[in-house]
């Protein structure tokens, strides 16, 4: 049962055109890495399955809504979809515990102690609970990344869309954010990654794709995507970036 | 390779080493400097020198102020009614102490920042003192020299100044680890106020019963007949602080809810009590406006408990655009007032209840403040519409210190929603909303701001339904409220440019809604960014005011710089401009500058998260 089905999308900014007819689907519970050149459309991609962005051709159906116009479906859908940023882009003016605790409060209509005791189990999760009084301007940038997937997890989303969530941090910290992901899709959550980081691909993905030019070029599991390429772009791609 | 170095950690080097250094380091450190220094501190005498001169001449008449102090409050408002003023004023001190009570967060601080404030305040006035010059020169041409300030009163002052001096050095240094509250602090610094008004003594005009003016000047408190009011508001300020700081300790969320809903609805309460004197029949009150409030209250209980079920939610947008248009419709038949405006709020109500009341407990506090709101509201409307009974010879009933303060506080409050309106409808992606937006800030914008008072008070009434007229106070009020509005709504708008795009994608992904997004992520943001041009703004609004006078009000300023100085009759005071001026220039002072170092303080604690 696949949770999330792209038929034939399409997207232009201008006169250029971004995505030139995506078609895949992800099951319930996968683990998909995107990976691809800067400008290969592969984050606009995963913008669109929460309409960050706006496809103008195709269907995209997420846990049986299509996303269309209707801002019901669109909360609806936003609500079940968690999405975590290169930038981070946490909420300055507001402690660590605010952050997570704002969304299951006024969306979720939690009461705030409810919120509250969920948030500080996140924290342990992701290994910062020491941290939840502070800002995020007064953390590093691996802390305020994990405080990130925290703020996302709490809505307890079915799906986690990640976008470059490691390449806004230095080398060191990479892996405490690679580390929870990591524990994340141990855990069952159907993730959509796009990331550089290809040792998490091969030790964690269960399907690789590779986007070029708005296309989807290439998608197999790991072991065959690293190791028998099909297309000569992939074979290209992982040359360089190996 | 470096093989393990012992690093020692060593303790930061010391700054501050003495006052020789602090004087070589910075008004010594070469031979220009120095020569600065001793030049711009010559100067700085020789400047204080003519001010203080000038301030104990005797050629000065400082009695025109003190005589006048109740002109320059209230103008001609009758003394009859000063009772109901001070009413108010008793409201707000109240409400006032009830909101510092309740937020008090028993913060400390050492008795040294308090030794080290009062030593800077008695050692600058001991300087003052001693540079004080001795005699002025009264007629410049002729050259003729008064003494003005005998030597024994120098060395007394110097003597209870160095008295005072030594106090505060002794508790800066005995009593250094002493702590104190900083709230208790604060009620002992208004205390000194209200006790220096019944010590601190000042020549006054007074009559002797053939009506003669009684030479020399008597003296007399500086407040004589205003200090019993005054000490009566300093107690109750400290006991509904007292009474703040126990509702707080009984954790009363519902309270909580209340105090700004109060606050908001506290201007109201002042317009309808000093503006106003209501005549109020109370057959009225029982057939019409309670039954009214009791229908209301229950048609909230409604909605905020019964409309907002999971069942129903799903409606919910034709709940909002249904009352929407009956508002619209209740608002074109010919009913009571209260009515019109009740069917609005109950659709603010309706758009509202399901973001603020999710859970039991809000969903009651809701309830409270809607009561209590619609109630008050109602009977201010009452108040409000009904005929006055204050008499006033003349145009306003406000005039001098009370129109200044009337028009800077409605300006700011009714400026402030309406530009943040204005900010988001430019910024709205609506063309119609944005398009009105932008006209209405570049019109208002692009034309003085006297000639909008003169449009206000010549021409408003051609634009108003027949019949409908308002006071020349409301007119200015409005025309200030609007004019700040557009330079506000600039000001909002660069905060809200300074967001960034990533902020609203992280509150549109983690499914936050329109109204959410901009009331909880950005618009807290954007305020925070602006605001010292958002105080800048309220400062120069505030000065502004002293404008109003163009169009016939008598605000402090005019009748500082015009009516005091043309009484003629009684104690005589023609010509006595310079002492009115500099008096009117030192109060806007008091003000401003207060303001300006309170906002220094908020913005301090503001910026806590930032960074």
């Amino acid at each position: 049962m696949s949770i999330i089905q792209s038929i034939d999308v399409k997207k232009w900014y201008g006169d250029f055109q971004a995505l030139k007819g995506i078609t895949m689907d992800v099951a319930e519970g996968e683990v998909l890495v995107i990976c691809g050149p800067s400008g290969s459309g592969k984050s606009t991609f995963i913008r669109c399955i929460n309409r960050l962005e706006q496809h103008q051709d195709g269907q995209i159906i997420v846990d049986g809504i299509e996303l269309t116009n209707d801002l019901k479906n669109i909360e609806a859908i936003r609500s079940e979809v968690g999405m975590v940023f290169q930038s981070f882009n946490l909420f300055p003016h507001l402690t660590v515990l605010q952050n997570i605790t704002l969304a299951p409060i006024w969306v979720r209509k939690k009461s705030k102690s409810e919120a509250e005791e969920k948030a500080m189990e996140l924290l342990e999760r992701v290994g910062i609970p020491e941290q939840a009084d502070k800002f995020p301007g007064q953390l590093s940038g691996g802390q305020q990344q994990r405080v990130a997937i925290a703020r996302a997890l709490a809505m307890e989303p079915k799906i986690m869309l990640f976008d470059e969530p490691t390449s806004a941090l230095d080398p060191e910290m990479i892996k405490e954010v690679l580390d929870v992901m990591k524990e994340l899709a141990q855990s069952g959550m159907t993730m959509i990654v796009v990331t550089h980081e290809m040792g998490f691909a091969k030790e964690v993905a269960d399907r690789v794709m590779l986007f070029d030019e708005g296309q989807l070029v290439e998608q197999n599991t790991p072991e065959e995507f690293f190791n028998n390429p099909e297309s000569d772009r992939t074979k290209l791609f992982l040359s360089q970036i190996l | 390779m470096v093989d393990n170095v012992n690093i020692q950690e060593s303790p930061p080097e010391v700054q501050f080493a003495g006052v020789n250094r602090w004087l070589r380091e910075n008004l010594f450190s070469s031979t220009g400097s120095a020569i600065l220094t001793f030049v711009s501190i010559g100067a700085l005498i020789g400047l204080f020198r003519s001010i203080i001169g000038f301030f104990i001449s005797p050629e000065r008449e400082w009695t025109a102020i003190t005589y006048n102090l109740r002109l320059y409050m209230v103008q001609a408002y009758p003394e009859s009614d000063f009772i109901r003023v001070w009413i108010t004023i008793g409201l707000v001190m109240g409400l006032l102490g009830l909101t510092w009570g309740f937020n008090s967060v028993n913060e400390k601080s050492s008795l040294k920042s308090t030794g080290t404030t009062l030593m800077k305040v008695f050692s600058s006035l001991f300087l003052l003192v001693l540079i004080a010059p001795t005699s002025v020169v009264i007629d410049k041409v002729e050259g003729t020299v008064v003494d003005v300030f005998q030597q024994e009163l120098r060395i007394y002052l110097l003597a209870v100044l160095a008295g005072l001096i030594l106090v505060s050095y002794l508790i800066r240094t005995k009593l250094a680890s002493q702590e104190v509250s900083k709230d208790y602090l604060n009620i002992g610094y208004v205390g000194l106020l209200v006790v220096s008004i019944w010590l601190i003594k000042v020549p006054t005009v007074t009559f002797d019963s053939s009506n003669v003016r009684i030479e020399p000047d008597p003296l007399l408190p500086l407040a004589a007949s205003t200090k019993n009011p005054w000490t009566a508001l300093y107690l109750l300020l400290v006991v509904t602080f007292f009474i703040g700081r126990y509702l707080n300790s009984k954790n009363l969320t519902s309270f909580k809810r209340i105090l700004p809903v109060s606050w908001l609805l506290t201007p109201l309460i002042v317009v309808t009590w000093i503006y106003r004197k209501p005549d109020f029949t109370l057959s009225q009150i029982t057939t019409v406006d309670l039954p009214v409030i009791l229908g209301f209250s229950a048609i909230g209980y409604f909605v905020i408990n019964y409309l907002n079920s999971e069942k129903l939610m799903q409606y919910q947008r034709y709940f909002v655009y249904g009352s929407l248009i009956i508002a619209v419709f209740v608002f074109s038949l010919p009913v009571l007032r209260q009515l019109k405006l009740l069917f609005f709020l109950l659709w603010i109500l309706i758009s509202v209840a399901p973001t603020i009341a999710n859970s039991k407990e809000s969903a009651r506090s809701l309830f409270i403040v809607w009561s209590v709101a619609i109630t008050i509201l109602i009977l201010l409307m009452r108040g409000g519409t009904s005929e006055t009974l204050i008499v006033v010879p003349g145009s306003s009933i406000y005039g001098g210190f009370a129109l200044t303060w009337v028009l800077a506080f409605f300006g700011i409050a009714i400026s402030f929603p309406f530009g943040v309106m204005l900010a988001l409808g430019r910024t709205s992606s609506l063309p119609i909303i944005r398009i009105i937006c932008t006209a209405i800030i570049e019109l208002v914008r692009s034309v003085p701001f006297i000639t909008w008072l003169f449009f206000g008070s010549v021409m408003l009434t051609f634009f108003l339904p027949a019949g409908v007229e308002f006071d020349e106070v409301v007119r200015a009020v409005v025309v200030t409220s609007i004019f700040s509005a557009a330079y506000l709504a600039e000001n909002v708008r660069g905060g809200l440019q300074s967001i960034s795009k990533g902020q609203f994608e992280a509150a549109d992904a983690v499914g936050l809604s329109t109204l959410q997004r901009i009331s909880l992520i950005v618009m807290p943001q954007a305020l925070r960014a602006v605001i010292p041009p958002i105080v800048s703004q309220v400062i120069s609004l505030f000065k502004d005011t002293s404008l109003v006078a163009i169009v016939g009000l008598f605000d402090l300023l005019y009748i500082g710089s015009k009516v005091i100085p043309n009484q003629s009759q009684g104690a005589n005071f023609l010509g006595t401009i310079q002492e009115n001026i500099l008096f009117c220039a030192i109060f806007y002072w008091i003000f401003t500058y207060s303001f300006a170092r309170r906002s220094m303080k908020i913005e301090k604690r503001l910026g806590l998260g930032e960074r």
